[in-house]
């Protein structure tokens, strides 16, 4: 299955990389790499490469995932027209 | 506090008094409304309860953590408000996290509030110390770990504006001993701007409103998102219009009442028969503030086949998670609803259809012996229980039962544990359910699996003199699985012979609960009548036959299409 990247900006609080990994093993995807560049006070970036487990699984759903949880700014995929703004619900 | 980071904020405090943090827990949760709270007490949350007393905030002491995160999330189901429980660290915590998931998954606005051991000793496997921050992560909306006294009133005012907003949830907040002993200068209550609430698309609804137009055999699909968005008003004021043959899940149930012209059951495993061939027939679906859960599409890609979708959710990640959708309408539920302006549609043969399929799969209450009949016992409890009757319920055949055969006018009536499915459940949230809403006449209907797994809750009910009704209904099985088991492993009954149940009726009386048994069907009008009558708490032990089963029954793994009949 195709390697697709993740880029995450997010608020860098207690837990925050904890939790954004988590939710996208959970969701059925393998991290493959990461890169955490040295974040500033208020904004950090985590760049995911993942591979979904298995077939039918929509990289689209998984960014709205993270999108939605708090503390996330923006996510990006390789796929130029798929960046969402967050969406915290 | 900055827009985009709301959780990065200055701490504004006025230097006039102190406070320890604890006490700051305390007020911040008057300054957010709260005036109940269920918990346990422990070590690394002592200070809480330290400060507790003279409080204005009512505490329920529960007897196992797992009830006080059960009771707060019926109390929020049932009020609207956020529940909160509270619990020490290391088992307190992780006997709260059945509770919290059974929020989560259900969007139940709840706070949990966890003592922690002191920070110097955090990470060195300290008595009592559990990682509940990380361990919770899975099956919370948002979590906080408070690392400065001074920072309490504004992480709880946030927690609340999180666990509320949106698609609710729960949140936990876990706050370290040294933290709650901290004497800090008083902040000032914090305040916080409305959660911002992302509005539907305007060229969204008119297509959706377009789609429906072109329809010949719609059907709206009720969800629990409805209720949770304070939508339901608006959802019947548009159907009233539309006349659109409608269907919902076990959470979205009473939305629109169970007797309505338009309404036609529950869909999925369980369901009605009706109600999962109008769906599978459907050529466009109208789905409000539902998921496409797999207990109620069944196998999802024989789900609706020929229907196109249109679904109208506040949380964008559930727009075609599972099922692909032709018209997504993200976006604050209620205003997308209100903005739903349908005409009267042109579906006469249709709706004349889903009335036929409804007079012919109706279900029926004549069953054979003189046992009582779990359906019909329910089918005339909830008719002739008062208007402000609720039902909440455990986990397994009964709750089925109670989904197909009860009468609801309100889908704050039904408190169930939908996603979780969660046994255990039914007791701590009749507690929860009748401290919310006490002039409301609450019943739990459990069953003898279930009752078991928080039957300690009975000395809460009698310690507080909590008007509770319960309908234990006792198969000496744990039935649904036994019911599986006939049908689907070869009749090899593993595990689920409850035979060596006690006496259920004198374990109540044992806690000083009002209780009597029933066996026979012509005891069932004097059961309801003294149950109903009976001011204070009170137990029906109410004997069934073990061979009795939830029909209709979608298998595994099948259509909706393929229902099994007795």
């Amino acid at each position: 299955m195709q390697t697709q990247v993740l880029t995450i900006e997010f608020f860098p609080e207690e837990g925050a990389i904890i939790r954004l990994l988590g939710l996208v093993e959970r969701r059925g995807y393998e991290v493959k790499t990461i890169n955490l560049p040295l974040a500033s006070k208020n904004k950090s970036s985590l760049d995911i490469a993942v591979i979904a487990r298995d077939a039918g699984r929509d990289i689209g759903v998984l960014q709205r995932q993270i999108s939605r949880l708090i503390g996330v700014q923006r996510v990006l995929t390789n796929i130029k027209t798929n960046e969402t703004e967050a969406q915290n619900v | 506090m900055s827009a985009s980071n709301p959780d990065q904020f200055e701490n504004e405090r006025t230097a006039t008094s102190s406070q320890t943090g604890a006490q700051l827990v305390v007020k911040a949760l008057q300054d957010q409304g709260v005036d109940l709270v269920f918990g346990y007490p422990g070590g690394t949350i002592m200070p809480f309860y330290d400060a507790l007393p003279g409080s204005s905030l009512r505490h329920i002491l529960v007897r196992h953590e797992q009830a006080a995160a059960f009771a707060a999330d019926a109390y929020a189901r049932a009020t609207g408000k956020a529940g909160v429980c509270i619990a020490t660290s290391g088992p307190g915590a992780t006997n709260l996290l059945t509770g919290i998931a059974n929020a989560f998954l259900d969007s139940v606005p709840m706070i949990a509030i966890t003592g922690q051991v002191p920070t110097a000793v955090m990470g060195t496997d300290a008595f009592q110390e559990i990682d509940i921050f990380g361990m919770a992560m899975p099956v919370v909306k948002h979590s906080f770990l408070i690392r400065k006294a001074e920072d309490i009133p504004h992480i709880i005012a946030r927690a609340f504006q999180i666990a509320t907003s949106g698609r609710p949830g729960p949140v936990l907040i876990d706050l370290p001993k040294d933290i709650a002993q901290m004497q800090v200068p008083s902040p000032v209550k914090a305040i916080l701007p409305p959660a911002p609430t992302r509005q539907p698309a305007m060229a969204d609804i008119s297509d959706a409103i377009e789609l429906l137009k072109t329809a010949k055999q719609p059907v709206l699909y009720i969800g629990g998102g409805v209720a949770k968005s304070g939508a339901s008003k608006a959802l019947r004021s548009m159907n009233e219009i539309a006349g659109i043959p409608a269907v919902a899940t076990l959470t979205g149930l009473g939305v629109l009442p169970t007797g309505s012209e338009n309404f036609f059951g529950m869909l999925g495993m369980h369901g009605s028969k009706a109600a999962n061939i109008l769906v599978q027939k459907s050529d466009v679906l109208l789905v409000c503030g539902a998921r496409f859960d797999d207990r109620a599409t069944g196998k999802l890609d024989s789900f609706a086949a020929g229907a196109r979708v249109i679904h109208l959710d506040c949380d964008p990640a559930e727009i075609s998670k599972l099922r692909h959708v032709d018209v997504a309408v993200p976006g604050a539920l209620k205003a997308a609803i209100e903005q739903l302006k349908v005409p009267k549609l042109n579906i006469e043969p249709w709706r004349k259809q889903a009335k036929d399929l409804r007079r012919q799969f109706a279900f029926d209450y004549n069953a054979p012996g003189a046992g009582v009949f779990a359906p019909a016992f329910l089918e005339k409890l909830s008719r002739r229980a008062p208007n402000n009757f609720v039902a909440t319920c455990d986990v397994g055949q009964h709750q089925m039962w109670v989904a197909q055969h009860c009468n609801f006018n309100r889908p704050e009536a039904h408190l169930t544990s939908g996603g979780l499915g969660a046994m255990g459940y039914g007791i701590p949230a009749g507690i929860g359910a009748k401290l919310g809403n006490p002039k409301d006449c609450v019943v739990t209907i459990t069953g003898d699996g279930s009752i078991m797994m928080n039957i300690q809750e009975l000395a809460t009910i009698r310690r507080y003199g909590i008007g509770l009704k319960i309908v234990l209904f006792d198969n000496s099985a744990l039935g649904l699985v036994r019911q599986w088991q006939e049908l689907f492993y070869e009749q090899n009954f593993s595990e689920v012979d409850l035979y060596d149940n006690p006496d259920f009726a004198s374990v109540a009386r044992a806690f000083g609960i009002e209780a009597f048994t029933v066996s026979r069907r012509e005891q069932v009008d004097g059961a309801i009548e003294r149950l109903l009558k009976t001011d204070g708490p009170v137990l029906a032990h109410v004997r069934i036959d073990p061979r009795e089963n939830v029909w209709p029954l979608v298998p595994p793994g099948k259509s909706n299409a393929e229902m099994m009949e007795p």
